[in-house]
C-alpha cells in the first residue's frame, strides 16, 4: 500500500496537470490503507496472548469490524477517482459524484450492522440491503457514466470498461468474505476467521492497489491523445 | 486547493482511524485530536476566500505541509 501511495505521488509528471488530481486521490487511498493496516498489525499484536487471538469489541480485542471505519473513509474516494480521471464537465462531474459518494458511504454502513451481528439470519438481512446502493453504484458506472464514454480517446473507453469489470470483481471478494461465516463456517472458527481476513486483504490491496495503479494508466493514455510527449 | 482538501482528509482520516484502533488507551481522545485538528484547519481553510489567498502564499504552503508532516508522525509514533 506505501509503495503504491510512493509510486502513484512521485508519477505525477507522467500525467497532464488536469490528471493529476486523481493520482493524488489515489496515493491518498492507499497511504490511508496503509496506516489503517499498521493499526490493523498492532492491533492484532495487543490482542494475541499464548498463540490465540482475543477476538470482539472490548479493549485488547482484535475486531475486523474497524476495517469499516477505512472502508468508509477510502470507498467514496475510489469512485472519485473514477470521475476525475475522466476530466468531464464539472456539472456532470458533480452529478456523478453527489450520487456516487453517498451511495459508496451507504454500501458501507449498512453493511456494519451484519458484520458484527452473531445471528446469520441478520447477517443477511444487512447485506441485502447492504446491495441496493452497491446495484445503485453498478447502474451509475455502466448506464450513467457509460454515455459519457463515446466522447474518449480510443483505448480510454475499452480501460474504464475493465476498470468497471475490475472494480465488480474486487469488490465482489468482500461479500464473500462477509458470507463466510453464513456459509457453513462459524463465526468462532479461527479457519473462518483467518480465511475472512486473508480475503477482506487481497480485496483491499486489488480494490486500491490495481484500481489505482489502473487509474493511472486512464491518465496516461488520455495524456498521451491529448499530445502529452511518452516519457518512455 | 484540491490538493490542500484532499491533505486535510487524509490528517482527519488518520485520526478516525487512530481514535477507533486506539479506544481504551490513555488519552486516546487527546491524541487523536492532536492529528485531526491541523487537518480540521487545513480543510476549513481552503474553504474560507482569506484561507485559500494564505495556503497560495510560500508561508502558507509550509506551514499546510508542516503541520500535515506532523500529525501524519504522530498517528504512527503515539
Amino acid at each position: 500500500m506505501l509503495a503504491c501511495t510512493v509510486f502513484t505521488l512521485v508519477s505525477q509528471s507522467r500525467v497532464l496537470p488536469k490528471y493529476r488530481s486523481a493520482l493524488v486521490l489515489s496515493s491518498m487511498v492507499t497511504f490511508i490503507a496503509a496506516y489503517h493496516y499498521f493499526r490493523i498489525f498492532n492491533s492484532y499484536n495487543e490482542a494475541s496472548k499464548m498463540g490465540a487471538v482475543t477476538v470482539g469489541s472490548g479493549q485488547g480485542a482484535f475486531n475486523e469490524a474497524y476495517r469499516y471505519v477505512d472502508w468508509i473513509l477510502t470507498v467514496p474516494l475510489l469512485l472519485v477517482e473514477v470521475v476525475a480521471v475522466l476530466a468531464l464537465a464539472k456539472a456532470a462531474s458533480s452529478s456523478l459524484i453527489t450520487r456516487l459518494v453517498p451511495a459508496s458511504a451507504a454500501m458501507i454502513a449498512l453493511g456494519y450492522p451484519g458484520e458484527i451481528a452473531t445471528e446469520n439470519s441478520t447477517k443477511i438481512l444487512w447485506g441485502v440491503l447492504s446491495t441496493i446502493p452497491f446495484l445503485y453504484i453498478l447502474y451509475v458506472l455502466f448506464v450513467e457514466l457509460g454515455k459519457s464514454l463515446e466522447r474518449q480517446p480510443d483505448g480510454v473507453a475499452a480501460t474504464i470498461g475493465r476498470l468497471r469489470l475490475l472494480l465488480i470483481a474486487t469488490w465482489g471478494v468482500y461479500p464473500i468474505s462477509y458470507l463466510l461465516p453464513i456459509l457453513g463456517q462459524s463465526a468462532t472458527d479461527p479457519g473462518a476467521f483467518v480465511n475472512r481476513q486473508i480475503g477482506y486483504t487481497v480485496a483491499d490491496v486489488l480494490a486500491k492497489c490495481v484500481f489505482g495503479l489502473t487509474i493511472m494508466k486512464v491518465a496516461r493514455l488520455k495524456s498521451a491523445a491529448e499530445g502529452m510527449k511518452d516519457d518512455h | 486547493m484540491t490538493n490542500f482538501r484532499i491533505g486535510g482528509y487524509l490528517v482527519v482520516a488518520f485520526s478516525l482511524l487512530n481514535l477507533r484502533y486506539q479506544t481504551g488507551h490513555p488519552h486516546v481522545i487527546r491524541n487523536s485530536a492532536l492529528i485531526g485538528i491541523p487537518g480540521v484547519f487545513i480543510l476549513a481553510l481552503t474553504f474560507i476566500a482569506s484561507g485559500r489567498e494564505f495556503l497560495v502564499t510560500r508561508g502558507g504552503k509550509i506551514t499546510a505541509l508542516g503541520l500535515g508532516i506532523l500529525a501524519v508522525l504522530f498517528a504512527l509514533i503515539n
